[in-house]
């Protein structure tokens, strides 16, 4: 029943926040709205995900539905962390959106929360998955700065301003804060590479087993240490760091949906 | 009693040509000459004289007559009034709120929602304070203070360039931020190059370096805006390092050609760089662009693009703007009216008590053996009655405070009652120095 209530308050709060988020582009008066419906969704959501966490014992990230629960968390209260600097508000448009649809998406999933690892593991396999979580919202974070670059790029290109030149902030910034979250990213999945190993070899005897999972997280992992050794040495910046970040980011979905769903194994999303 | 007429008399760069505006605009010592003028003209209670040199518009509180007003003008500024009669406006009540509103707030300027007007009004209204000729035009300037202030803070009408200077520091923060670790350089030293050079000084940018043929006109411009004046031959290495370049020379061939940005900007494809070409002939080769993604090449047509674009964003926050106009003067009126009825209001609720404490304390002088229980049973009777039967009266008056029709049934209320002439209106509440400090 409080279950249901909290979820409901989540809906309203992060569906209104949307609406009013991309109509502040248009009118930013609508800003402060869609602020407190942020604000309803993220604490309806808060009090959810520590209710279940009393009543699991443990954190909920076992189950793909309770760990979209708490990504979406984390994406948004780091949202609303960043949105207090001035001209970053706008960030919303953009990602309250997107995090708004994963969320809905996945109240299909089963909620059910799954068997946890074996119980000498637990404290390790919830800072694995943490840590991995936190650097795929830092990543999600960068593609949306890479979006609202591309945007506003475009429209000093091409010399006709409507939207984005007016609402977005400076290029160079949007620029330097994607790059700032891939940098904090990365050690965030090197540790939750590091430590997924390290249980690998305990249950099942070897730090490397070769399954899709491990690859693709590999793969990522690879394809982000090249964003910042091309930002850091090739002198990499705006358009092309930009576009890089964005199409680094459809590697990490394919990395935890495409993999779970194609090739369900153990190793979890 | 009849409410204060408002009105306004003026003309301004919509209505008039600038040789009628220059002739019946109104210096410094032509005002405190009208100020203190008009102190015999007893139709006028309050004077207040905005004169700039895309209007002059004279506020004027009182009965007084469009053609008193005129022939005070035509006496100021020695013009035969038939010489500007054409071109005048003339504004009463809330209309003239309203006018004045528009105007504080930007809407009737030249450059649509700018700020210097506000300031105008300000220093106009504390000129006036100063020779104490405002009288009850005090609350509608500080209205209209507060409507210029509204406006810029919760409109964006001032916001976004519509001149090339401002906006070459507009586009280069689009692009850079802040402008603070930035370097530019400015080629030519002319007027163009002068403008932009001292608006990216004002904008704060890091380092300037003025590039010239003529090597004193750079090192003069160098040094108003605090920059260093750099040779022609060591165009390209200052380019290499420049984040703005601004080139506005009056060559009739290309400064910037595409070998030059060729070797100035070599493995710097990456960089963001603006570069902005405000010369007619062109200074720039147009096909640099291609040396790199990170940089932008904006020459005069693109700027007034931007121009024209912002200029649509400010008549979309001109609609807001008005909508705050149109609240004030709601808000005005109402507190006009308010100030009308009010003190015969009080004067009728202060007789009815004082007949109410005088008969009151005879009653109780001879029921001298109630208890206090039941003289204050006594005293809440005779107020009950009091307020019940003022309640009504009270009412109306306040609703025809803001009825012009209804001002003259006041006049009657004091007739009625025999009410004692209070104080005239003070519209007045603090005065204009008072209002300056809290606004600053």
């Amino acid at each position: 029943m409080i279950g249901s209530l909290l979820l409901i308050c989540t809906f309203v709060g992060y569906f209104a926040a949307s609406a009013l988020y991309v109509g502040a582009l248009y009118d930013q008066r609508r800003e402060p709205w869609a602020r407190g419906g942020v604000y309803l969704g993220w604490s309806a959501q808060t009090v959810y995900l520590l209710r279940t966490t009393v009543i699991l014992g443990a954190l909920p990230i076992f189950s793909l539905y309770h760990w979209m629960a708490w990504f979406v968390w984390l994406m948004t209260g780091s949202f609303l962390v960043i949105q207090h600097r001035r001209h970053y508000a706008q960030v919303g448009s953009f990602l309250i959106p997107i995090v708004f649809l994963l969320w809905t998406g996945s109240q299909w999933l089963v909620h059910k929360a799954a068997t946890r690892g074996p119980p000498f593991l637990v404290g390790w396999l919830d800072l694995h998955i943490a840590l991995a979580t936190a650097s795929y919202a830092a990543f999600l974070l960068a593609a949306i700065f890479g979006i609202m670059y591309m945007e506003k790029e475009r429209e000093l290109k091409r010399k006709k301003v409507r939207l984005f030149y007016y609402q977005l902030p400076p290029l160079e910034d949007m620029d330097l804060i994607a790059s700032r979250l891939i940098m904090l990213g990365l050690p965030f999945l090197t540790v939750a590479m590091y430590l997924g190993a390290q249980t690998a070899k305990v249950v099942w005897g070897s730090y490397w087993t070769w399954t899709p999972k491990e690859m693709w997280s590999f793969m990522t992992w690879l394809v982000y240490l090249v964003y910042l050794m091309l930002r850091g040495m090739a002198g990499w910046r705006g358009h092309r760091s930009a576009i890089y970040a964005m199409l680094a980011f459809i590697l990490v979905i394919f990395n935890f949906v495409g993999v779970n769903l194609l090739f369900p194994g153990p190793g979890g999303f | 009693m009849t409410r204060v007429q408002i009105q306004v008399v003026g003309l301004n760069h919509q209505t008039a040509p600038i040789e009628i505006r220059e002739r019946v605009s109104l210096g410094t010592d032509q005002m405190a000459r009208a100020y203190r003028d008009r102190r015999k003209n007893s139709a006028m209670s309050g004077v207040v004289i905005v004169s700039t040199c895309n209007r002059t518009e004279l506020y004027v509180a009182g009965p007084a007559t469009l053609a008193e007003i005129l022939s005070w003008w035509e006496s100021l500024v020695g013009v035969p009034r038939g010489d500007f009669v054409d071109y005048l406006y003339w504004y009463t009540k809330a209309e003239a709120y309203s006018h004045l509103f528009r105007v504080a707030a930007g809407l009737d300027s030249m450059v649509l929602g700018e700020t210097q007007i506000l300031g105008q009004i300000k220093s106009s209204y504390q000129l006036a304070d100063g020779y104490q000729a405002v009288g009850p035009l005090h609350r509608l300037f500080q209205y209209a203070l507060r409507v210029g202030k509204r406006a810029h803070a919760e409109t964006g009408i001032s916001h976004n360039a519509l001149s090339v200077g401002h906006a070459v520091v507009e586009l280069a923060e689009k692009v850079f931020g802040d402008m603070g670790p930035l370097q530019a350089l400015v080629i030519g030293a002319g007027e163009t190059g002068s403008l932009v050079a001292r608006h990216l000084a004002a904008a704060g940018i890091g380092k300037i370096e003025v590039a010239s043929r003529t090597t004193e006109h750079a090192e003069r411009l160098a040094q108003e805006v605090g920059g260093r004046g750099v040779g022609f031959d060591r165009l390209t290495a200052a380019m290499r390092q420049a984040d703005v370049i601004v080139s506005a020379t009056s060559a009739p061939y290309p400064v910037i050609t595409l070998e030059r940005a060729r070797e100035a900007f070599k493995g710097q494809t990456q960089r963001f760089r603006f570069v902005f070409d405000l010369a007619v002939p062109r200074d720039v080769d147009p096909e640099i662009s291609k040396f790199g993604s990170g940089l932008f090449l904006y020459d005069v047509d693109d700027i007034d693009q931007i121009v024209e674009a912002n200029h649509r964003q400010r008549q979309k926050e001109a609609i807001k703007v008005e909508r705050i106009v149109q609240e004030e003067c709601g808000a005005f009126e109402e507190e006009l009216g308010a100030t009308e009825v009010g003190p015969v209001i009080r004067s009728l609720r202060e007789k009815a008590e004082s007949i109410r404490q005088v008969e009151l304390s005879k009653a109780m002088h001879r029921l001298s053996n109630l208890t206090s229980e039941e003289r204050s049973v006594v005293e809440e009777a005779t107020r009950i009655m009091m307020n019940k039967f003022l309640n009504d009266p009270m009412v109306s008056m306040r609703r025809w405070g803001n009825d012009g029709g209804k001002t003259v049934y006041i006049d009657a209320i004091r007739d009625l009652f025999r009410l004692r002439e209070e104080k005239p209106p003070t519209i007045a509440g603090s005065t204009a120095t008072d209002i300056a400090s809290r606004e600053a």
